[in-house]
This record gives C-alpha cells, structure tokens and sequence, in this order.
C-alpha cells in the first residue's frame, strides 16, 4: 500500500515536471521551396538607407523568407550580392554624382546652425562605383531588381549597364536575356512576386519627371503573361500588392505649406509679386510651376506633395519654393500627379487581388498593411509607427523599410503562404535585422 | 498577558532575521499572482480552511478562529517550495523556457488565549509575489526579461469569543512590497542591438483581515473572512537605463525616478467544514472564494526625467471565484492524510495574456500528512500540483503564443500548542 502511494507520488511528480510541447515538424504544405525564385523590385531586394547593401540584400524580404522555407524542406536561395560595405544607391541629383552609399544617421548641422538627428548623405564617386559594378556571374535565384518596372523585367535590353546597373552584375547575358528569361531558366518550384510598384513609384519618387505610369491595362495584361509562363512550370507562388502613397514618410515629411513667413517677409514678397498670391505672416504653401494658373504659377496646397528628396537647406535659408527658383518639379507630386498614383495604385491593387484568385497564389495585401501601420503596429514588444527615425519601421531615405520593417513584411508573406498552402513555416525572429541605429 | 508579549518581542526578532535572511522571491501558486501557500493542512485539502480552525495559521485563513482554537498557545511556522515551470511556443520559436526560479514563500503563527473573552494572534506571511524571468535575448525580451514582486505581511490580530460557539477576530495588516522589472528598450546604437531598463521599488501600505468562525453544532463550522486591498504606492522608485545611444541619453538617462502604484486585491471567503462520522475521523471542508483582482487594471511608470516617455500597461483583470474542497482522515490518532481540489478562474481576460503571468483557468490538486509528535508537536507536509494550458494574445504589446505551465509545491510546516 505505502510502496503503492509512493510510486504514484513520483510518478505524478515525474508527470508534473513536464511542460514540454510535442515536437514540431515545419512543412512546406502543398507547396514545394526546393527552388524558390523572387521577382520584383526594390522591397523584395532589400534596398534601404537610400542604397542596396549586402547586408540589405541578405536581409530582404526575399533572403528573410528562404531562410524561413528551410525550415520547410526549402533549398538554397542564390544571390548576386553586393561586395561587403556601404553598398551603392542610385540618386536623381545627377549634379553630384549618379551614386551614393547607404545613408547613416547622425548629428546634422543645417545652415542655421541648429544640430539635430538627421540622415546623412555619403554621395559616391564613379570610380568608387565600378566595385560595386561587376559582373557577378553563376546561377541566381533572386530577380528582385531596384527600380525594376514589370515591363523592364521581361525586357531583355534592361540587363545592359546603362539602363540597370544591378541586373547588369548578374544577368545570364547582359543586354540578351530578361530577368523573366533567367528566372523562369531556373525551373521555379516556388516564386516571390512583389511587383508593379516601381512602375508607379520610379515615377511618384522622381516628382513625375523618371517617365511614365505603366497603364494599368498594360500592366494587367504583363503580370498575367508572367503569372502564365510560371504557372508552366508548375511552380506556386506568392504575390503582394501596392501600399498607396499616405503609407510613406517620404511623401509626407516636408508640408507644401512649409513656408514660414514673418509679417514684414510677406509684406515684402507681396510688393515683390504684386499681391498676386497673397503671402500671410505664418504658414504659405510652396511656389510652383502651373501652366493652367492665369500666371503660370500657384501655391502650393495640402492637396500636393513635396518630396523628402528637397534639399532642406535650401528651404530654409534660401528661399527655394519661392525666390529665387520655384519649387522644382523633381521634388514636387503635385495633386494631379498624385490623383493618378492614386487611382493607378487602386488599378493594380485590383488586378493583382484578381489574378492572384485566378492563378491561385497566396496573395498578401501590402496596401492594407501598411494602412494598419498608420496606427502602429506592435510586434513582439516593439511598437512600429510610419514616424519617420522614431517609428523604426522606415530606412532613413523615408521610402524603403528598414531591416526591421523587412522582417515583419516577409512574416506576413510566411502567413499567406501558411494559409494558402496548408504549410507551416515558421516565422522569423530576425534578430540579425537592423533597424534605425542612433549615433 | 505577559507570556504572549515575550512571545511577541521574540517574534520581532524572528521576523528581522527572516527579512534579512529570506528576501527570497516566490512564485505564483494560484491564480494571478497570488500565492497561496498559508498552511499545510490547509494546501493539503486543497487551501479550503475558512471554515476551519485547528491551527495558528487561521490568523490569516480567519482571524474569527483563533478566539475558538482548544490550546491556549499555538505556533506554527512553515515554508514552501515552489516550482514553476513554464514553455512558451510562438509563431517563430517552436519552444522557449521561463528561467524563473524556486519560489520560497514562509510562514509564521503565533495565536494565544488572553482570557475565555479575548485571544491575540500574530501572522507573517507572504500573500502575494512571483518571480517570472526569461532569457535576457528571447523573442518577448521588449515585453518582459524579469518581472519581480515580493509581498511581505505583518498582521497582528485581536479575535472575541463569544459563548465558545462564535469567533470574531479583526487583523492590522502591515505590507511591505519589494518590485523589480526589466526589458530590453528597442533602440540600437553603433555597437548595440538594443538597450535595456531596470525598475526597481519598494513600497509599504496597511490594510485589515477580519474574519467571522461560527460553530453551530458540535460537527459543523462556518467561516467568513475578507481581506481589504492593499494600494501600493510606488514612489521614489528608481529606473536605470544601460545600452543607451549616447544621443538619446538625455531622453534615457543612466537613472531617472519614477511614481507607479500597485494595487493587491482584496479577497473575500466563505467555508464550511464537517465531521461526517460521529468519531470525527473524517474532516470535510468546502471553501468559495472571491478575488477583486479588477482592482489590478493598469501598471503605469511616470518618469521623473520629462523627456522619458512615460509607460502605461493596461491589465484590466477581471475578479475572479474559487473553489476549495478537501478531506481529511485520520488513519490513525497520530497520523492525518488529506487530500484536497481546488477550481482556480483566471483573471487575465483574451488578449491581455502576457509572459509574465500565463495564467488560465486551473483544476489543482493537493495531498498531506499531518504526523502528531507527542502531545505538544505536530509536523505537516504537503504537495500541490496543478498544470495549465492557455493559448493568448498580448494585443497592445502584438504577442502571441501558447503556454504550457506546471506548478509543484512542497511544504513543509511544524506547530506547537501548549
């Protein structure tokens, strides 16, 4: 009887001592990573700070989810990486030089003299460049190509130096073969599709002055030509669509009414244009360029957009926006241009939603995360807002993620891609990413 | 008279020590944080014991006893082992350990007849507290590393006998509280991932226990006791910041004070307690307890530094019921088993579930023995176990995953009466 209770005693002990879950298997579901292919542009490459760096490339959305799919019987993921460093950018200041590295934040003294917290520019000279220029060769895995348009990658002529440097590096036969060519060479298994933003945002980042909006009908018809020459091959897939315009620090930094007037400056920029715009003492918006105003100029209002890429210096101590120079156009999404990213955006997020039910893909809705961003999303602790430094979701150019930001985007790609194919791979921690370092 | 008052000095010095000795953190046997490991025979029958009153220990379980107890000098003094243990399961880590340690929480009792009309009573116990820690770089490090809170109370207790048949006892409730909590601060630096933040405090409050014993017949007694809240302020408390970018110094300083509050809820029993046979072999008690853990809705931290942004955290606890039964037999004069159950609600309410207290609804069980040495002696032993499964969210901080926990307590207590 004692022996009895005793060994019931330290058997429920034995018992009670266990928490431990039963052990888990990571699996790829119906769908098959042995051969996962990206394609897209500068969110699945990794691009931030301004730059594409090695270490953003290893960290991409893309890198981040492969890492993951091993877990789920993935295979390796072959990229073209950058050689290690500060890695290379493209800049619209063609007067510096076409080239810069990742910005860095630091203590930024502006032209009157006040310091705070601000990104720094590291403009890079050519020859400094052609390091970062070289051909790679070897199989690649990774078509997400900054500042590739859905048309540029089915363009065979985009792998030549001068119209991409990136794909330039790693292009099976530059200036012969399309990023599409080579990724379909690779017999796709699983494919990352994040694309059709650069054919509305190379245009909205470059105030309307880096060509055109791809039509959306064009646009449509492209991505189902691709989602066609995939499906061939057998390969499932992943697609996301198109954050609009409001989700990006970038287009909302610099108010178009940020023109701080005295009373005696307005009175003197009123005799100056003959009262023709009415300056007040206080905020006034921006001069710029209209042909459809009786002057050929207006203000600026809350309905336009002044891009991140101004150079504020010249803002605030040299009057740019007013006199001498109005507003430039590269710095300016005036309120038509942003009317037709708008409905260009809302075009497409349609037609990827459509063709993603129609080919069955796991479709992650980007545009709807980043509206959830707008009122902060919490994550493991760690608030993330759209606030630009302090947010610690955006790189310091205000447009791209930072390495943080990737993280949680490639976990909600590892969730639809859970969902949709009935898989189960694990979500990342990316302890690893980093986000906005303080000096 | 004077007897007790020696008894009392010596008691200061037995508490001294124990403070010096056992600033012990503990670990939470029961719903929320509180820790309920007052006495063994009442852990042997599953903590019901409002409606019983044998030992010294009714200076906590309820005072109203203590006028009604048969010696004229009781003691007690016992301590508990507590072992937590929790795994974690999230989306990215398939599994992760709380590091927690060995909770110790103690007792001491003392109850004493003045006259037939009056007994005296001193309890030191520890009521509330728990100790939840996790590695320093695991995946909730910004949510919770360590969270620390150690209760300490002092009830000096008065109890009326009325006609042999009711008890009223009225306890003064001297808490004293110790708090720790760290995390880590997403900010990172050139050379650092992220910082990290330390909030240390202590704090004081008084509070009353008071509680009603009521034997109607020889074989059956009842009991009511209520335990007031005990609002903690937390001031003066200090937070120091490490890993701190040397730009953000001003807003994080290496120390700053803060204000914050803690609340411990107020606790409301009622029992009943039976000899079913006439030889009064077998002891059956049934307790129903209510716990105002709404009292716990917020934890906020107010900095001292202005440009350190202050920290809210919603709780929003929900109070909660109880359920004890437990059964003694004497298989012997000298030997006592007892078994007892306990039904547990949780007060952490959906998407408020947060690593530090992973708490659900929880069927526990308890076993003893209580061993008579003498006529004077008497040594009791107990063990508890209860085991949970909860899978939650923690919706402001954007944390979810799935707990297991299991608790085993063993304790051990010795009593006297003369």
């Amino acid at each position: 009887m004692k022996k009895t209770i005793l060994f019931a005693l330290a058997m429920s002990f034995l018992q009670a001592c266990k928490t431990d879950f039963a052990s888990l298997q990571y699996t790829s579901g119906d769908a098959d990573f042995t051969q996962t292919v990206a394609i897209g542009g500068n969110f699945l490459s990794g691009y931030q700070d301004g730059a594409l760096t090695a270490d953003g490339q290893q960290k991409s959305v893309a890198a981040l989810l492969t890492e993951q799919f091993k877990f789920s019987n993935g295979g390796t993921f072959n990229q073209a990486l950058l050689p290690a460093g500060d890695g290379i950018g493209l800049t619209n200041k063609a007067w510096q030089s076409p080239y810069r590295q990742a910005e860095t934040l630091g203590n930024f003294t502006d032209c009157k003299g006040e310091t705070s917290l601000f990104p720094i520019e590291h403009p890079m000279r050519i020859s400094e460049a052609s390091l970062f220029l070289m051909p790679t060769g070897g199989a690649c895995s990774d078509f997400a190509i900054p500042f590739a348009r859905l048309d540029d990658l089915a363009d065979i002529s985009f792998g030549t130096a001068a119209k991409s440097p990136y794909f330039h590096r790693f292009a099976s036969a530059p200036g012969a073969s399309s990023a599409i060519d080579d990724a379909l060479h690779q017999n796709p298994s699983f494919f990352i599709l994040w694309t059709g933003m650069e054919d509305i945002y190379n245009f909205a980042l470059s105030g309307g002055t880096a060509g055109a909006i791809t039509d959306a009908a064009v646009f449509s018809q492209t991505l189902e030509a691709l989602l066609q020459k995939l499906e061939k091959t057998g390969a499932k897939g992943v697609i996301a669509n198109i954050p609009d315009l409001d989700a990006f620090p970038y287009f909302s930094l610099v108010s178009p009414r940020a023109l701080n007037l005295t009373v005696n400056q307005a009175d003197s920029l009123n005799a100056l244009t003959g009262s023709i715009f009415e300056f007040k003492e206080g905020e006034n918006g921006f001069i710029v360029k209209d042909i459809a105003s009786p002057f050929g100029y207006r203000q600026m209002t809350t309905y336009d957009r002044v891009l991140f890429s101004v150079p504020i210096d010249s803002i605030k101590c040299h009057f740019l926006g007013v006199i001498p120079a109005d507003m430039p156009n590269q710095y300016v999404l005036d309120s038509l241009e942003c009317a037709a990213v708008r409905s260009n955006i809302q075009a497409y997020n349609t037609a990827i939603a459509s063709l993603a039910s129609k080919y069955e893909l796991a479709f992650v809705d980007m545009n709807r995360y980043f509206q959830d961003l707008q009122k902060v999303i919490a994550n493991d602790g760690v608030h993330y807002s759209p606030e630009f430094i302090k947010g610690g979701f955006f790189s310091l150019d205000g447009y791209h993620p930072n390495q943080k930001g990737y993280g949680l985007i490639s976990n909600e790609f590892v969730r639809s891609i859970n969902q949709r194919y009935h898989a189960n791979v694990p979500e990342t921690l990316c302890k690893d990413c980093k986000g906005i370092r303080f000096p | 008279m004077r007897k007790s008052f020696f008894i009392f000095t010596n008691m200061k010095q037995i508490v001294k020590n124990t403070f010096l000795c056992l600033l012990f953190p503990l670990s939470c046997a029961a719903g929320g944080f509180q820790v309920n490991t007052q006495g063994q025979k009442a852990l042997g029958m599953g903590g019901a014991f409002t409606g019983i009153g044998s030992d010294a220990s009714s200076v906590y379980f309820n005072p109203g006893a203590i006028a009604l107890l048969t010696e004229k000098q009781h003691y007690c003094v016992g301590a508990n082992l507590i072992f937590p243990k929790v795994a974690v399961r999230t989306a990215a880590v398939p599994e992760e350990h709380m590091t927690s340690p060995a909770g110790h929480p103690i007792f001491l009792y003392y109850a004493g007849r003045i006259n037939q009309y009056l007994s005296f009573g001193m309890g030191v116990n520890n009521q509330f507290g728990s100790t939840s820690s996790y590695p320093n770089e695991w995946q909730g490090k910004f949510i919770v590393q360590k969270l620390a809170l150690k209760t300490f109370m002092y009830q000096p207790t008065v109890s009326f006998n009325y006609k042999d048949k009711v008890g009223v006892g009225l306890g003064y409730v001297y808490s004293s509280a110790n708090f720790e909590y760290n995390k880590a601060i997403p900010i990172a630096g050139a050379t650092t991932e992220h910082g990290e933040v330390s909030l240390t405090g202590s704090a004081h409050t008084t509070g009353y226990n008071m509680g009603v014993f009521c034997k109607p017949m020889e074989s059956v007694a009842v009991g009511f006791s209520y335990r007031t809240k005990l609002e903690m302020p937390l001031n003066q408390g200090m937070a120091s910041f490490s890993d701190i970018p040397s730009s953000l110094t001003s807003v994080f300083p290496e120390t700053t004070r803060f204000n914050s509050s803690l609340t411990l809820p107020a606790v409301l029993s009622a029992g009943v307690a039976f000899h079913p046979d006439s030889l009064k072999k077998m002891l059956i008690a049934f307790d129903v307890v209510r716990t105002y853990w709404s009292s716990y809705d917020t934890l906020r931290f107010d900095f001292e530094n202005e440009t350190t942004p202050d920290s809210k955290v919603t709780k929003d606890w929900h109070n909660t019921m109880t359920y004890r039964l437990g059964i003694a037999y004497k298989i012997k004069p000298s030997i006592t088993l007892r078994a007892g159950t306990y039904y547990d609600e949780t007060p952490v309410p959906e998407g408020r579930v947060s690593p530090e207290t992973p708490d659900n609804n929880t069927l526990g069980f308890t076993m003893g023995i209580g061993l008579e040495l003498g006529k004077h002696y008497s040594l009791d032993a107990s063990w508890l176990h209860n085991a949970l499964k909860r899978t939650g969210t923690l919706d402001d901080e954007g944390f979810s995953a799935e707990y297991h926990r299991r608790i085993n307590l063993f304790g051990l207590s010795m009593a006297a009466h003369f």
